[in-house]
């Protein structure tokens, strides 16, 4: 196995603009130093205020809670019960479902994601005319919120009698017997799901390729040219093994977006048919939003912040640098 | 963007044929649910409910937008609720991210990796876990229903990804501009406005067009938050527009969809470039 990686991407990665006198100011602790330090946090404190504000308190405080019971309506005070929120959790009915369901979303999603969208970026790499609109188009989709596309696909989409999919299927392609209520079947809703979540991320993922495959130096296809190689082998020993950090931020947004499905299925299913879209997101929001039981609810958003740890660690090994 | 690449040259005129028809189709894939969307909000109820039904408007009709617009008092009411709240946010992101960007770019102090590394430590956590706390936190302050419960929460949400992206713009522009201010005797301050900050304007149209459309289309946070319907913003309000018009309105539907989507069109299609340069070059960062 031949691959030629390119070394110029990595170190216009590492460039960054010398600053000498900062070396040589750190090395004592002047005035200046502490005058420079001071207006630092000042820059930074508006910012920093907020993030702790909304973000690393609530991060500490969801944090104790899913280790209490509290029902927001009916509990003065959260109730300190230790790790029997998390037991009650993963054994209740409905949270293996989500989980089931949810892995059945990330099995079929997250290979998909990523196969299709690296062909698109291949295609948009490529230097037809006019190709910038086809990258606007792939794009859109990107830009519209998970609310809108709901609504899209439910309203005007896949909706029975005036739904365009159906239209085309019956009226166009002749198929009748394909027309289909896809969302209202428990055999086609999650398929469905993943087909729109699918058209509404695969612009983002195909513009991350495409930058890495625009970082390839052109002198590494000549190389393989000039040893016979035709544009598959090409592809396989010089595309490929010189896409490993694209692979690595299209694998974590990935999966990050194969986890936390909520929008969807909350808009045009409600989880339903029988369940079977229910996600561990939407249970989630359901034990805090409907049940208002802010316990489980944080016990259960902590698991999903943990799964998608463990496949960020996961993915982050598989496409780590070989070499040091 | 489209480069002169070494596989490319190896397609024949056949090949290039298959490829411009893949290119043609992958782009209707993407566009055909917003034609069929705008195709809709321009025909009459007659037309819509026809069996079969057509694709093409036969008669181009302004009545849904006019539905829209003059009689649904509560869209208004969305679209001004959304404006404000993105409005708002998205100035107090750009302010307080290209301070803190600037900070953490081009100054030394102690903890700088601490804070940077807590920065984007709150990128990868799913929102769900911010969003209980803050929901308690709003129903003891009295902030539930009101806009500043939602700006409040959408600027601190933007920010890490702001000052991530900001950081990157003020660590490249080179630091002689900077210093040359100094000894001009230009207060920190001073520098950032006058000197920097003009330098990082594209970095700040990125982070712009970035906040602008997460905040713009945020759903979770304003379904949690706004309970009354006056205090809805777009995302949520429409999901309600859509189950009281499912029965029996798709024109208004499609009309009021091509009006949420306008706005963040625009803006998109005006600064596409800083967009996906702002991908891109993050992508190739790292």
């Amino acid at each position: 196995m031949i691959s030629i990686v390119s070394s110029a991407t990595e170190t216009s990665m590492s460039i960054k603009p010398a600053r000498p006198h900062k070396a040589i100011r750190k090395k004592r602790l002047s005035r200046q130093r502490r005058m420079e330090e001071l207006s630092a946090y000042a820059f930074l404190l508006p910012a920093l205020l907020l993030i702790l504000a909304f973000m690393i308190y609530p991060m500490g405080d969801s944090f104790y809670l899913s280790f209490t019971k509290y029902n927001f309506v009916y509990d003065k005070a959260p109730h300190f019960v230790g790790l029997q929120t998390y037991l009650a959790v993963l054994q209740d009915g409905p949270f293996l479902t989500a989980l089931k369901n949810t892995a059945y979303f990330a099995a079929v999603f997250f290979p998909f994601l990523i196969i299709l969208s690296l062909g698109v970026a291949l295609l948009l790499n490529l230097p037809l005319r006019g190709i910038t609109f086809v990258r606007t188009s792939v794009f859109l989709p990107v830009i519209v919120s998970l609310a809108l596309t709901g609504v899209i696909f439910q309203g005007m989409i896949l909706s029975g009698r005036f739904g365009l999919l159906n239209h085309i299927l019956g009226n166009v392609l002749g198929l009748k017997s394909w027309t289909h209520n896809w969302l209202g079947d428990t055999r086609t809703a999650m398929p469905a799901i993943i087909a729109i979540s699918l058209w509404k991320y695969i612009g983002f993922e195909a513009l991350i390729f495409l930058a890495g495959l625009q970082a390839i130096p052109e002198t590494l296809y000549d190389a393989a040219k000039i040893d016979g190689a035709d544009s598959w082998q090409q592809l396989i020993h010089v595309t490929l093994p010189n896409l490993r950090e694209s692979f690595a931020l299209v694998g974590i947004w990935g999966i990050i977006q194969s986890v936390k499905v909520f929008e969807q299925p909350f808009i045009m299913t409600q989880g339903g048919p029988a369940n079977s879209t229910l996600t561990l997101y939407y249970y989630t929001w359901i034990n805090a939003f409907d049940f208002f039981k802010m316990g489980a609810a944080s016990a259960s958003a902590y698991l999903i912040a943990f799964l998608i740890m463990i496949f960020s660690l996961l993915n982050m090994y598989l496409t780590r640098s070989e070499r040091v | 963007m489209t480069t002169k690449r070494g596989p490319a040259r190896l397609f024949k005129w056949t090949s290039r044929i298959v490829l411009y028809g893949a290119a043609a189709l992958v782009s209707l894939a993407f566009l055909a649910p917003f034609i069929w969307v705008l195709f809709v909000s321009f025909k009459s109820n007659a037309e819509i409910f026809q069996v079969p039904i057509t694709i093409f408007p036969h008669h181009i009709v302004l009545d849904q937008y006019d539905h829209v617009m003059r009689q649904m008092s509560e869209f208004a009411i969305y679209f001004l609720n959304s404006t404000i709240v993105s409005v708002v946010s998205l100035g107090a992101v750009l302010l307080l991210s290209s301070l803190a960007g600037y900070a953490f770019g081009t100054m030394a102090f102690r903890g700088n990796k601490f804070m940077l590394g807590l920065v984007l430590v709150v990128l990868t956590i799913p929102y769900a876990v911010y969003l209980i706390p803050v929901f308690i936190l709003e129903n003891h302050l009295n902030l539930v229903d009101t806009r500043l419960g939602l700006i409040l929460p959408y600027t601190a949400l933007n920010l890490p990804l702001a000052i991530f992206i900001m950081r990157g713009t003020f660590r490249n522009i080179p630091h002689e501009l900077e210093d040359a201010a100094q000894i001009d005797g230009a207060s920190r301050l001073g520098t950032w406005y006058r000197v920097m900050l003009p330098i990082a304007a594209p970095g700040v149209a990125a982070t712009g067009i970035f906040t602008y459309v997460m905040v713009w289309s945020e759903f979770m946070f304003s379904r949690a938050l706004m309970l009354s319907k006056n205090a809805y913003t777009l995302p949520v309000g429409i999901t309600f527009l859509q189950s009281e018009a499912q029965s029996w309105n798709f024109g208004i539907l499609a009309a009021a969809i091509v009006l949420t989507l306008l706005p963040v069109l625009i803006v998109f299609l005006l600064l596409q470039r800083f967009l996906v340069k702002g991908i891109m070059e993050g992508a190739l960062k790292g």
